[in-house]
């Protein structure tokens, strides 16, 4: 099973106005709305693995990615049409860390804290459950695994549904650091593209490594360079590690 | 005497259009072990694979302790008590060894017997135990083999069907394998087994059948197989 989804940021999308809406409808908390944006993303992973991936798994790679470029495509259209092109945030601050020289603004620590232990935690459960090393097994040979008593329609479904889930709870913690319209997901989509492909498919730790090389990189290079050049550096990187270590900074061969 | 543990009867299946087995019967009593025979196409390991639910059938009966159990998905054939180690091992080889054979006993039912299960196969291949950390694909050809295998026991299978188990290996490892399938047997574990290598295999069978163009044509005792002056001339090179 390889889908790579084109809709994923359009889900982190989809949590940041959830995120928004209980904010402004109830005060609730971005970082207390995890706890809901983190099942309704399941259910939405479940529910578009059901009505849709599942059709295309065993297509050509070409199909998985027109199908959700399509569903990426609806989305964006969909929260356009219901709340227009208008930038929104969330009025809330957090008091800023300070510490070794450095400030660090309240809801960039937040965020940056919830990214380690979503990695973390993504890292234990593909290692150390039943479950976890079932999607791996279904990752690396499908056929095999259903020679194990795997259901691989049932690991599809919980593995999308997991990723969705990571995505819409990120759009809560987007929240704390930007505004945001139905449109950012394809810049978000963009970006988890190369720091997948940098940090090496399949492994969670390396997506956080390779997010914050990427993070680090641009920035530093934004000292010398002009800012419209650095969104390309994170790809010259990209270009250079996949020459030194196709397999990314953190993946297996 | 008690019904077959499986028995197969006039079963039909093919890729696509092309139909690879045409009328395939055959049973296998419990604590048997049954060779299945035949040249290159003849429709064996397509056989076993039908009998996985890996491929459709198209007609026939397959009856695994008096369950109908044709048209069952792989996994539930697995949950129902069929194993397949498959030709080629289908091994996990990113993952580790322990990985394998704990994901061997994925079912609910061999997962409560999972740590009994792998100290008997501990037990069986101690070089798998010796190296229980490491990535499956770094084994040799023989130890990948033992892992398919210890693999396939890990899920407490009724039936224990491997396709090819000797294929590719040095001829030392070829003894390893069949030694081992030959203990099985006596442990009483029931065995359906697909080779190429004929005289092995007649060697720890109880019966046999052999396979031509998608047709059982001639069951009989392993005895019987060795004397069989067709079987002689065609398959043991006497």
């Amino acid at each position: 099973m390889k889908v790579a989804n084109i809709a994923h940021g359009d889900f982190v999308t989809i949590g940041a106005y959830a995120s928004y809406w209980l904010f402004v409808l109830s005060g609730v908390n971005p970082i207390l709305s995890l706890l809901f944006t983190i099942p309704f993303g399941f259910a939405l992973g479940a529910a578009s693995y059901l009505t849709l991936v599942r059709r295309v798994v065993d297509s050509p790679e070409l199909m998985p990615l027109f199908m959700t470029f399509g569903l990426s495509t609806l989305i964006s259209s969909l929260l356009l049409y219901l709340y227009s092109p208008t930038q929104r945030g969330v009025p809330i601050s957090f008091a800023p860390l300070d510490g070794l020289g450095v400030i660090l603004p309240g809801g960039v620590a937040i965020a940056a804290t919830y990214a380690v232990v979503a990695a973390v935690a993504l890292r234990l459960f593909l290692q150390k459950t039943f479950l976890g090393k079932a999607i791996r097994a279904v990752m690396e040979n499908r056929a095999s695994a259903t020679l194990m008593g795997i259901n691989p329609g049932r690991v599809g479904l919980i593995s999308f549904g997991i990723g969705i889930s990571i995505a819409t709870s990120v759009g809560s913690m987007i929240v704390l650091l930007q505004s945001f319209t139905p449109l950012m997901g394809g810049d978000f989509t963009l970006l988890s593209f190369v720091i997948v492909v940098l940090g090496g498919l399949g492994s969670p730790i390396g997506a956080l490594v390779g997010g914050v090389v990427l993070g680090v990189v641009e920035n530093i290079a934004s000292l010398w360079l002009n800012a419209a050049v650095t969104p390309a550096i994170g790809f010259v990187v990209l270009v250079i590690v996949l020459i030194v270590r196709p397999y990314g900074l953190m993946g297996s061969k | 005497m008690s019904a077959p543990l499986l028995e197969v009867s006039n079963l039909q299946a093919a890729y696509g259009e092309a139909t690879a087995i045409w009328d395939v019967s055959f049973r296998v009593d419990r604590s048997e072990l049954v060779a299945i025979l035949g040249a290159n196409g003849a429709g064996k390991t397509t056989t076993l694979r039908t009998v996985q639910g890996v491929l459709p059938q198209r007609a026939g009966k397959v009856v695994f302790d008096s369950l109908d159990i044709a048209g069952l998905p792989a996994n539930r054939v697995v949950e129902a008590g069929i194993t397949l180690v498959p030709e080629g091992r289908g091994l996990f080889s990113r993952m580790s060894i322990e990985e394998n054979l704990e994901l061997g006993a994925f079912t609910k039912r061999a997962r409560r017997n999972l740590g009994k299960n792998r100290e008997f196969v501990f037990q069986l291949f101690p070089v798998l135990k010796e190296r229980r950390k490491q990535k499956a694909g770094v084994l040799s050809g023989g130890e990948q083999q033992m892992l398919a295998v210890g693999r396939g026991l890990m899920s407490e299978p009724r039936l224990l069907m491997l396709d090819e188990p000797s294929l590719g290996l040095a001829p030392m490892m070829v003894v390893k394998v069949f030694q081992t399938l030959g203990e099985l047997k006596k442990e009483g574990l029931t065995i359906l087994l697909v080779e190429q290598n004929v005289e092995a295999s007649l060697e720890i069978a109880d019966r046999a059948y052999l396979l031509e163009n998608g047709r059982t044509i001639l069951e009989g005792t392993a005895d019987e197989f060795r004397g069989n002056p067709t079987i002689k001339e065609s398959y043991l090179g006497l």
